[in-house]
């Protein structure tokens, strides 16, 4: 669904990314772990082409995409959950989610793709009124999530989802983003809470100073020795 | 000795004159707003469009409330293209530069104005607007309460245009999170693009009514500009309905300006003002603080 190829990303003299690749298969859920700092938000940003310029080869669905522009790369069917939510804090729960299906312009889809939304998450369906910037974290993150979701993706990418959230919030959130794969929606997760993400996903990447340094099945991945002293505190 | 009655009409000119100041500066304040661009060509623009009404009015008698949507769609029509051909390149550099570009815009199209229609102070003069309506003792005439009425209008419109519709729905969103905009679809270049062009319109909206209350001329805009500005951050960045209560609060203080004082005062009030207000509220009186 995704590949990257040979992708490097540099701010000023200072690369971020050097020669990033990996692919994410249809259908599953893909995660890429790292600790702070090793690049994983500027990756995304790459991919759905908010950080322009950049050296190496995305496709999406067989199409290359970099060099692209984000409305244009969202049209095809990708959408990214931005770390820290990145609501429109003024606007309503409602109105943030129905702008994330600004392509839409069939006005069924969208109320379907939005009684899909609050299915999954209930608790924002009784305050759909309320304005975004006075929710709790995890009502952002549901928001975010939800908001992402209308545009109905191909390929959602999530950065970070579980940031700032307690532990009882990241399951919920992490059992809608479960949910959200089983309806057929494939899935990339950067995390850095590597337990929660280890055991949602089936395959995985560590991304560590700017390169990947590892990858293999979610299982096996939880088994490595080097992944369990350096994340899992084991 | 001033009168009671000389009092009341002073602060009812200086309410209406304000509902004026607001549409005057419309578009300066609404680009500031949404795009964080000062747009020193505003006035310009402004200018234009009271151009516009008046060699339609002396060359084929329109009416100039008709020549308004002509106005409005030329100066539009200027400001999306200084926008795309210029603005457009240095939108995402500093924000001194795209001060300095529309300065130079402003001066480029001041002195096409001088070129093109001498530097006469043109007053659009229309008889029923000098018709008086009589309010007990008190004296306005039928032009300040039609134009206030159409910047009433405009502004209301506007706000309701970003609160209800889609498009100006877009336009806010990619204000308050650009990015977060174009991942949920937008072409936020496009949505820049748009809004340059409406702040042109509404500015275009405005120039009729000062012609038709004052006069325009090629060194106008300048001034228009100026007076847009202070209104906006009276009113507070961002906030367009505060543009109505921020230029009542102007147009009634220079009338009393010129009631008490001295007509030569009148500019000082303005900037007295809004130096204060800068003093005891620096984010204005309807923005947000911080």
């Amino acid at each position: 669904m995704l590949r990257v190829e040979g992708l490097s990303v540099s701010y000023g003299d200072a690369r971020v990314l050097e020669g990033i690749s990996f692919q994410v298969k249809p259908g599953a859920m893909t995660c890429i772990l790292g600790p702070n700092g090793a690049g994983k938000t500027t990756l995304l940003r790459s991919i759905t082409g908010i950080i322009p310029s950049v050296v190496g080869k995305v496709w999406f669905l067989d199409q290359e995409i970099q060099g692209k522009k984000t409305h244009q790369i969202v049209e095809l069917g990708m959408t990214m959950i931005p770390e820290g939510r990145r609501l429109w804090a003024p606007l309503s729960i409602q109105e943030n989610l129905e702008l994330g299906a600004y392509r839409i312009s069939d006005q069924r889809i969208v109320k379907e793709r939005l009684s899909w939304v609050y299915d999954l998450f209930p608790h924002l369906a009784e305050r759909k009124g309320q304005l975004c910037g006075t929710l709790s974290g995890g009502e952002q993150q549901m928001v975010s999530i939800g908001r992402g979701l209308m545009a109905s993706p191909k390929l959602m990418m999530m950065d970070e989802p579980s940031l700032g959230l307690a532990p009882l919030i990241v399951r919920e959130v992490f059992e809608a983003i479960k949910k959200i794969v089983l309806a057929g929606t494939t899935v990339l997760l950067i995390e850095q809470n590597t337990k929660v993400a280890l055991s949602a996903a089936q395959y995985g990447y560590v991304l560590e100073r700017g390169a990947i340094v590892m990858e293999g099945e979610a299982a096996a991945l939880q088994e490595d020795v080097h992944i369990k002293q350096a994340y899992l505190g084991l | 000795m001033i009168s009671y009655n000389t009092i009341i009409q002073s602060i009812l000119s200086g309410l209406l004159e304000g509902g004026n100041y607001a549409l005057y500066s419309l578009g300066l304040a609404f680009v500031f707003g949404i795009m964080q661009i000062i747009n020193m060509a505003h006035g310009e623009f402004l200018v234009l469009g009271g151009y516009i009404a008046y060699w339609l009015l002396v060359k084929w008698g329109v009416n100039p409330l008709m020549a308004l949507p002509v106005a409005a769609l030329l100066a539009g029509g200027t400001s999306f293209l200084s926008y795309r051909i210029f603005i457009e390149r240095i939108r995402t550099t500093v924000e001194l530069n795209t001060l300095i570009l529309t300065f130079g815009i402003g001066i480029f199209l001041s002195n096409l104005y001088l070129q093109l229609w001498s530097a006469d102070l043109r007053s659009i003069s229309v008889h029923w607007m000098e018709d008086p309506v009589h309010l007990g003792g008190i004296y306005i005439s039928l032009g300040e309460i039609v134009t206030f009425v159409i910047s009433f209008a405009a502004v209301f419109f506007l706000h309701l245009f970003l609160r209800r519709t889609k498009t100006g729905k877009a336009i806010r969103i990619t204000a308050i999170d650009r990015d977060a905009a174009a991942l949920s679809g937008i072409n936020v270049e496009r949505v820049d693009l748009l809004a340059f062009s409406i702040g042109g319109a509404l500015a275009g909206l405005g120039g009729p009514l000062l012609g038709m209350l004052s006069f325009v001329s090629p060194n106008t805009g300048l001034h228009i500009t100026v007076k847009a500005f202070i209104l906006t951050v009276l009113a507070g960045v961002g906030s367009i309905p505060g543009l109505i209560v921020a230029g009542m609060m102007l147009g009634v203080g220079e009338a009393l300006t010129v009631t008490f004082v001295s007509s030569s005062f009148r500019e000082l009030f303005g900037f007295t003002l809004f130096l204060v207000i800068l003093l005891a509220r620096p984010s204005g009186l309807f923005g947000k603080r911080g």
